[in-house]
């Protein structure tokens, strides 16, 4: 056998060649389904620069089979301390702390009709709709019945400073197949990197899903600062007080010298 | 519009009402000599900012005011180096115990409180003393002309005190304990408050330790610049909670209104005013003691912590 397959020996090249084109067919075999959903943002980085007072941002695209579109935008994880408050001689003071590492900061949906959210609650929890499903892993070390009220007092101040936000947006339909939606992201945003995602659901089941991302940054001077106030607190320390004493001094001499321009 | 963006204290605020808080905080120690620190901290504590960057980012601008202020006096020769340095050791000496304290207290969650609550102890004390001074002053001028203050440094037991030295501009002879007391207790202030102390240290000079009144305020600008400059930068560099632009709109606008308050100083009734100034020093102790009684709407708190990972991806 050995014998007889050295005989009929190949060129080196067409090996090179049948071995490229095996590599590359299974790329250029595509399965011919169309693709159903397509979104994006208008812009993928929001600057926070002196001045911010919040940003748009426009998430649209397409789809090509009828359904219903639902849209979750979960802000950069977070670790959280929640502190329990109680009342002690008069006063509210700090009692029991819970810490709960990479919690979504922030959290918002929309939907294109309420027929979006009769999904069943394995999907709603599977795609993490909802200020309910949101991701809170297990605490063994603390009580649950405890642990309970920390969760739900969590939600609740982040239900309060707008960073979870309860009420559904509008995605607005044209036509047949474009979607539009507008997401106001107000001056207090926590930055880092947000997770858009776009769902196609139809039947009660998500067919199509698409993810982007959102770069929330401080830029300029603002993230300077804050950068250098903590890599270099001393430095940092110097620097303050040195602006501060020149210009006191600055001060005094420039109004000495604008109430001798009064009194001449 | 009129927002600005504080980087450190991450949050937006109404760029106008700061300069106007400064503005206002600047006339009034411009008219009175003192009351910047105590009035102003409190105040932004109410504008949303919190407590321990308003204490730290408040002091920076003390620093600025009273740079600004002993100028004139340094001129003059009213400032007596000798007692500053005394009471600059053991401010800094108290600054540093402070810090600790605060520090301490920090860790445990409750700097808020401690923030707080000294605040309201202090306004309603100084206030509550201030409204009986300027009442009994006022009657007083009602009933008789001018007022004769009677010489009240007379406390021959202090007088007893060892390690006596002289301070040669204040015409005194006596132990470096008082001075050294004062100035601890006005740096333990500066540390947990963000206060000058002026306003205290200024009677205690005059009544405690016997200086005359020419020196008093110029000296005590002197220590109220190196104690708070020194706790500032502890405050940086322990805390980070030194917003530089919170520091530099206050100075800003306290720089100017401190040199229209001294313009107009000379021209108002002093005693109708302290009154005035007075009461309103009361009533934000009682606003702040209401603020911390009253019952939170969820009396679950939430520190989320920013990792410094996520402002580096901005820088290029």
């Amino acid at each position: 056998m050995r014998h007889i397959l050295i005989n009929k020996s190949i060129p080196i090249r067409f090996m090179i060649s049948f071995m490229i084109l095996g590599c590359i067919a299974p790329l250029l075999i595509h399965p011919a389904k169309a693709k159903n959903l397509s979104a994006d943002l208008d812009q993928h980085l929001i600057k926070i620069n002196t001045g911010f007072t919040g940003s748009d941002v426009l998430l649209f695209g397409t789809v090509d089979s009828a359904g219903d579109i639902l849209v979750t935008i979960k802000g950069p994880p977070r670790d959280m301390e929640i502190t329990k408050k109680k009342f002690f001689w008069g006063i509210w003071v700090r009692d029991q702390e819970v810490k709960y590492s990479m919690i979504s900061s922030f959290y918002y949906h929309a939907i294109s009709s309420p027929n979006a959210l009769l999904l069943p609650v394995s999907n709603l929890k599977r795609h993490r709709i909802g200020v309910e499903n949101i991701y809170f892993p297990d605490l063994p070390n603390v009580d649950s019945n405890a642990l309970a009220g920390f969760k739900k007092g969590l939600i609740k101040a982040k239900i309060k400073d707008q960073s979870y936000r309860v009420e559904p947006g509008r995605i607005e339909r044209r036509g047949d197949n474009l979607f539009r939606l507008s997401v106001h992201f107000p001056a207090d945003v926590p930055v880092g990197t947000y997770m858009v995602e776009t769902l196609l659901i139809k039947d009660d089941q998500v067919i199509s899903a698409q993810t982007t991302p959102l770069f929330i940054s401080k830029v300029g001077v603002n993230s300077k600062i804050y950068y250098l106030a903590h890599k270099y607190p001393a430095f940092f320390g110097i620097g303050a007080i040195f602006l501060a004493v020149s210009l006191g001094y600055l001060a005094n001499v420039t109004v000495k010298a604008f109430i001798r321009r009064l009194t001449h | 519009m009129f927002t600005v963006y504080l980087p450190i204290a991450e949050m937006s605020v109404n760029f106008i009402a700061l300069i106007a808080l400064g503005s206002v905080v600047g006339f009034l120690s411009g008219v009175f000599g003192v009351g910047g620190g105590f009035l102003m901290t409190p105040l932004l504590i109410f504008m949303g900012i919190p407590a321990p960057i308003a204490v730290a980012s408040g002091l920076n601008q003390i620093v600025a005011s009273s740079v600004s202020g002993v100028i004139p006096h340094w001129t003059r020769g009213n400032v007596d180096l000798v007692m500053a340095m005394v009471l600059l050791v053991g401010g800094m000496a108290g600054s540093g115990a402070g810090i600790l304290l605060f520090n301490y207290i920090k860790s445990l969650g409750q700097i808020d409180l401690l923030i707080k609550l000294s605040y309201v102890i202090l306004l309603c004390t100084i206030g509550s003393l201030m409204i009986l001074e300027s009442k009994k002053t006022i009657n007083r001028q009602k009933k008789a002309g001018p007022i004769i203050r009677s010489k009240l440094h007379r406390h021959n037991w202090m007088h007893g005190l060892p390690n006596k030295i002289r301070f040669r501009k204040s015409n005194l002879y006596i132990s470096i304990y008082p001075p050294l007391v004062i100035g601890f207790l006005i740096g333990v202030m500066t540390a947990i408050m963000g206060v000058g102390g002026g306003f205290l240290m200024i009677p205690a000079m005059i009544y405690f330790l016997g200086m005359p009144t020419l020196m008093v305020v110029g000296t005590s600008l002197l220590q109220i610049i190196i104690v708070s400059a020194g706790t500032t930068f502890m405050q940086a560099y322990y805390n980070q909670s030194v917003d530089i632009t919170l520091s530099l709109i206050l100075i800003i606008g306290g720089v100017v209104g401190a040199q229209f308050g001294s313009l107009i100083a000379p021209r108002l009734k002093g005693e109708m005013l302290r009154y005035y100034f007075s009461l309103i020093v009361t009533g934000l102790g009682l606003i702040l003691l209401i603020n911390l009684l009253w019952p939170p709407a969820n009396n679950y708190f939430v520190n989320e912590i920013t990792p410094l990972s996520d402002i580096e991806i901005s820088l290029e």
